[in-house]
């Protein structure tokens, strides 16, 4: 466990949640509910496949568990918690 | 039946006797689904003119539309319909079509182009010059074709949400039969999107599943989104629960589709 989240889960995007580019903005739409996502967001929602683990997506997408980068662990868990509470992902 | 290019070559040699005014038609060219080669036994030969106007207000047609006409004759066993449209009427599809602000967010694009004014532009974009080639090259080279597959694939987005939204609310409200049917609209849409994207902008629904063969001979790596498409015609499960899953698996091709579609190159 990480925080609140068990990093041996495998997240995967709600089927009702549609992504979409307009213009250079992305959105994550659940019929009348809209979230613009920044590229590192994406990222992970496309990660979200139901196959990756928690565990994989930090070592894909953060480059381990120590980065000093902004997308880190911490970021990346706090997005799919995110996610998790806007029912965008089932997890 | 006779292959596409032996029906162009047969049109080719023989359209100049059915002209109305031919000194006023300035080019012509073959088109429709014999010509791409997705017609049968059942279709039309469509010719298209581009005249002068007063080839319209001189003369009497089979049918009158706003800004064009149709003669309709039999050839070789097929009907053939030669449509004559103005220079002026082009111009101004032309001009309509390349003010389209594909990329401006704040524009809202759906149904910019009338159904006639897609389906002309397509004929135009696939047609097969019958004579004066120069003219004809020159009127193609009015219309940004870019532009026009860029607006279907935007144009065909926005009928996706709205029937992914509807299917969703639908579903979310116990009408599963019918969140269902409009599932499979829904991917009905998002293929045809994806037809578009490719550069396939024959915009009719009986042609679907033609164009979707086309495709996956011309790309192999759109013959997943062929068998999918087709699964999803092939049955609707009896039970609820299956109907449920139907639902989820057309919203998730649906998706993966115009995520496909929406990644920049």
């Amino acid at each position: 466990m990480t925080g609140q989240l068990d990093l041996t889960l495998t997240p995967r995007k709600q089927f009702y949640v549609r992504k979409r580019r307009i213009g250079r903005k992305l959105y994550l739409i659940y019929l009348t509910n809209i979230y613009e996502i920044g590229p590192f967001s994406e990222k992970v929602w496309n990660a979200c496949s139901g196959n990756n683990m928690v565990l994989s997506m930090v070592q894909q997408l953060c480059g381990g568990f120590n980065s000093e980068s902004p997308e880190n662990m911490e970021t990346l868990i706090k997005i799919l918690l995110y996610f998790k509470e806007k029912k965008l992902i089932q997890i | 039946m006779m292959n596409a290019d032996r029906i162009y070559q047969l049109v080719k040699e023989n359209n100049g006797s059915y002209l109305i005014q031919p000194e006023h038609c300035r080019t012509g060219w073959f088109s429709g689904s014999l010509a791409e080669g997705i017609g049968n036994k059942g279709s039309d030969l469509d010719v298209f003119i581009c005249c002068d106007p007063q080839v319209l207000l001189n003369n009497t047609f089979t049918r009158n539309y706003t800004g064009y006409a149709v003669q309709i004759h039999m050839f070789q066993g097929y009907r053939m319909d030669f449509e004559y449209w103005p220079e002026d009427s082009i111009v101004r599809i032309a001009e309509k079509l390349n003010g389209i602000r594909v990329d401006d967010e704040l524009v809202n694009v759906l149904n910019m182009l009338k159904s006639e004014e897609v389906d002309f532009i397509h004929r135009l974009k696939t047609g097969r010059c019958l004579f004066a080639p120069d003219a004809f090259e020159q009127l193609k080279g009015n219309f940004a074709f870019e532009t026009f597959r860029r607006y279907l694939v935007q144009n065909k987005i926005l009928y996706v949400d709205d029937a992914f939204d509807d299917t969703v609310g639908m579903l979310e409200s116990g009408q599963t039969d019918i969140a269902v049917m409009r599932a499979r609209f829904t991917v009905e849409m998002s293929v045809d999107a994806l037809l578009y994207h490719r550069d396939f902008t024959n915009d009719k629904a009986k042609y679907r599943l033609a164009n979707l063969k086309r495709m996956a001979a011309e790309y192999p790596e759109t013959e997943t989104a062929l068998k999918k498409f087709w699964s999803f015609q092939e049955c609707i499960p009896p039970d609820e629960a299956g109907r449920i899953q139907f639902v989820e698996d057309a919203l998730r091709f649906s998706s993966e589709i115009v995520e496909q579609i929406q990644t920049p190159e």
